[in-house]
């Protein structure tokens, strides 16, 4: 009987774990899925914006050890501070941190690497794009 | 001051540690980050504050009624991330959590003296989970150790700020208790800043229901 309680039991939780997930994939508005990725908003410096399009240059770091959400949020409160730094995306699958900077400003990369150390991460490589 | 005068504390503190580790999830945030923890198993219920001066260390105050026990738990807690691996699609964590405080007995005697240290390690990808924690207490000279493990699989593989979801498995080892060996399934929701667990223990017919919140 205990057994069958539990069976019900887990059942029931999946149950109810299953609208909760059709609902996220099926309103995908709110979010930018387009590249798996996150716009960055709480930033005091940053913009709110829907798309992480920044005026000014754009740096990609790939980031080892980005598994879960606290993870992004760590490091998206960390950038997020940084006035050069415009929006913030944090792209899970592909272990990406996209920064958008300021038009004029940027990061260069030892800063770059010392905010991702420094929240716990291990930077692996810094790409650049656009022009300050 | 003798090397003795800093290698004994020190040892002493180590060998709590290793016989005592504990398992909650991440219980280090970011830099200047605050999390509340709240755990209920049947044999526990706390509230955990804690505030992160860095990404390796945070501090709070930690609170636990011990049903088992009998005792109402009050003090402050350290945790620390002793060391992190982190890998193109996984990471791994060990932390030492060092609570000091009183514990106050009820019914009997008045508050006393009481401590906590726990030990967790755990690693990660987004598909598979595993932990284990040993957690040692000293409630007014009420001593127990327990282990546990766990191990989990998502189903699905959500994005950043997702509803994300857990199915575990937590494996329990408490000598003292009654029930030494307790198996509780679980399910865990993850969503942007909060955690949410839901479990029922098997052999003591417990609930077990913990949430995270950052902040």
């Amino acid at each position: 009987m205990k057994t069958v309680t539990i069976a019900l039991s887990s059942l029931a939780l999946c149950l109810l774990a299953a609208p909760a997930y059709a609902q996220e994939t099926a309103e995908p508005a709110h979010m930018d899925h387009s590249a798996h990725a996150d716009a960055v908003r709480p930033a005091p410096a940053a913009q709110e914006e829907a798309t992480p399009a920044a005026s000014g240059e754009t740096v990609t770091a790939r980031v080892n050890g980005l598994v879960c959400d606290f993870c992004a949020q760590s490091i998206r409160k960390v950038f997020g501070k940084q006035a050069a730094v415009e929006t913030v995306k944090v792209d899970l699958d592909n272990g990406e941190v996209v920064l958008g900077m300021k038009k004029g400003q940027t990061l260069d990369d030892e800063t770059v690497g010392e905010l991702i150390r420094k929240s716990g991460y291990a930077l692996v490589e810094i790409k650049r794009a656009g022009g300050v | 001051m003798t090397f003795l005068s800093y290698a004994a504390p020190a040892a002493a503190c180590l060998a709590w540690a290793v016989l005592a580790p504990v398992a909650e999830a991440r219980p280090v945030s970011y830099a200047g980050g605050w999390t509340a923890m709240q755990i209920n198993n049947g044999d526990y219920s706390s509230l955990h504050i804690h505030y992160s001066p860095t990404a390796f260390d945070s501090v709070g105050l930690y609170t636990e009624r011990n049903w088992a026990d009998d005792i109402q738990f009050t003090g402050i807690q350290y945790n620390r991330l002793l060391k992190r691996w982190n890998g193109p699609s996984s990471q791994g964590n060990l932390y030492l959590k060092l609570a000091a405080g009183q514990a106050d007995p009820f019914g009997s005697a008045g508050p006393e003296l009481a401590g906590i240290a726990s030990f967790a390690a755990d690693w990660e990808t987004r598909r598979w989970f595993t932990s284990f924690e040993t957690r040692a207490t000293d409630f007014s000279g009420n001593q127990s150790v327990s282990h546990s493990g766990r191990i989990g699989v998502a189903p699905y593989i959500g994005d950043y700020g997702d509803l994300h979801t857990w199915l575990m498995l937590q494996v329990e080892n408490q000598p003292d208790a009654a029930e030494p060996v307790t198996t509780t399934p679980l399910i865990r929701f993850f969503k942007g800043v909060q955690m949410v667990e839901l479990g029922y223990t098997v052999e003591t017919e417990e609930l077990l229901a913990n949430w995270i919140i950052r902040f």
